[in-house]
């Protein structure tokens, strides 16, 4: 059974007993929340199935892959994620997505810009026109998150330097907390960039100060990984100074 | 058969060139072969293409295609395994492909 303090939704537990909880939800999701309390049992319900499944789905997987030793540090969901090029036809719960947008903005950000934008995108029809313009997306992801910047913003906060690399390094970390998030969630994602920037942006009407900078496809795995190699901590690792206290 | 399938195709095949102008050397061979496999799946739905043999290669591209981003001697040994059993493959079938 996965607890609400993990996921911060109404996983079948009363009301009452869980009401902080509650009213955060409400506030974050408000279009989706289900103010009857019948309706929400089914909601309740159903995202309690959901989350089981694909728990249960993302350990098998993980004990193909040689990872059935882990845990749920931090530590061991970084470990755990892989690029995944292969979905199962699988729609990712609406919520489940508003989730993973909630961790990217609890990215840190130079400045604190927030130069960021996000279209999830779920439709097929625009998937699929997409899909034809990005060399990289591979597996029919049912969802895509394209995760946009606004330069212009960028630049009139924090300059030349906010443009051009703050902004890239915060969509970077955002797009990291949306991909760990989406492993513990017993979702699966793959981090894009290889897709066309014009054609994508005149597909999805991105104003032209808007930068589509990476987009993540998530879905439920369909594929089996392999453990990907790592150069060693020692090899990167210094203390104090270039080439000092190697480990 | 579905002219849209192929003008996808096309399109996949025309943002592949401009991507390869700036990305990794690896993703040229790449895209090339990924264009094998959609145009493949594009024939197959089409009953266009029925050989077994061919059927087994493209199985063995599928399965070791994306390698090229965590292994790049298992994927040039692919394309050279693969480039094998075309040779085998049209030379068997001589007399058949003539």
């Amino acid at each position: 059974m996965v607890t609400i303090q993990q996921y911060s939704v109404p996983v079948g537990l009363h009301e009452s007993s869980h009401k902080g909880v509650e009213k955060r939800i409400r506030k974050v999701y408000n279009e989706i929340i289900f103010v009857e309390i019948g309706i929400k049992s089914i909601f309740c319900y159903k995202f309690r199935k959901h989350l089981k499944i694909h728990r249960r789905t993302s350990k098998n997987l993980n004990k193909k892959n040689g990872m059935e030793k882990m845990g749920d540090s931090i530590l061991d969901v970084i470990k755990k994620r892989r690029s995944i090029r292969k979905y199962k036809k699988e729609n990712v719960p609406k919520i489940l997505l508003l989730q993973l947008i909630e961790a990217a903005i609890w990215a840190p950000s130079g400045s604190n810009v927030q130069p960021w934008y996000f279209i999830i995108i779920d439709d097929v029809n625009i998937i699929e026109q997409v899909n034809v313009f990005s060399p990289g997306l591979s597996g029919e992801p049912p969802n895509i998150i394209l995760i946009c910047s606004d330069r212009k913003k960028a630049f009139e906060k924090a300059g030349i330097l906010g443009r051009d690399e703050l902004c890239v390094m915060d969509i970077s970390m955002a797009a990291q907390n949306i991909m760990l998030l989406a492993e513990e969630m017993g979702l699966n994602t793959c981090p894009v960039k290889s897709f066309n920037k014009r054609a994508v942006s005149k597909i999805l009407n991105l104003p032209n100060y808007i930068s589509a900078d990476l987009i993540i496809s998530i879905g439920y795995s369909d594929e089996i990984t392999s453990i990907p190699n790592r150069i060693n901590i020692k090899e990167v690792t210094f203390f104090n100074r270039w080439g000092g206290g190697r480990i | 058969m579905d002219e849209k399938e192929i003008i996808k195709l096309f399109a996949y095949m025309i943002t592949s060139a401009r991507g390869c102008i700036d990305e990794p050397k690896i993703y040229g061979p790449f895209r090339i072969v990924d264009s094998i496999s959609k145009l493949y799946r594009i024939l197959k739905e089409n009953n266009l293409i029925g050989n077994e043999e061919v059927a087994k290669i493209i199985e063995k591209i599928e399965d070791k295609k994306y390698s090229c981003m965590t292994d790049e001697k298992e994927f040039i040994a692919m394309l050279d395994d693969v480039i094998d059993d075309f040779v085998a493959l049209l030379n068997l079938n001589k007399n058949k492909f003539e």
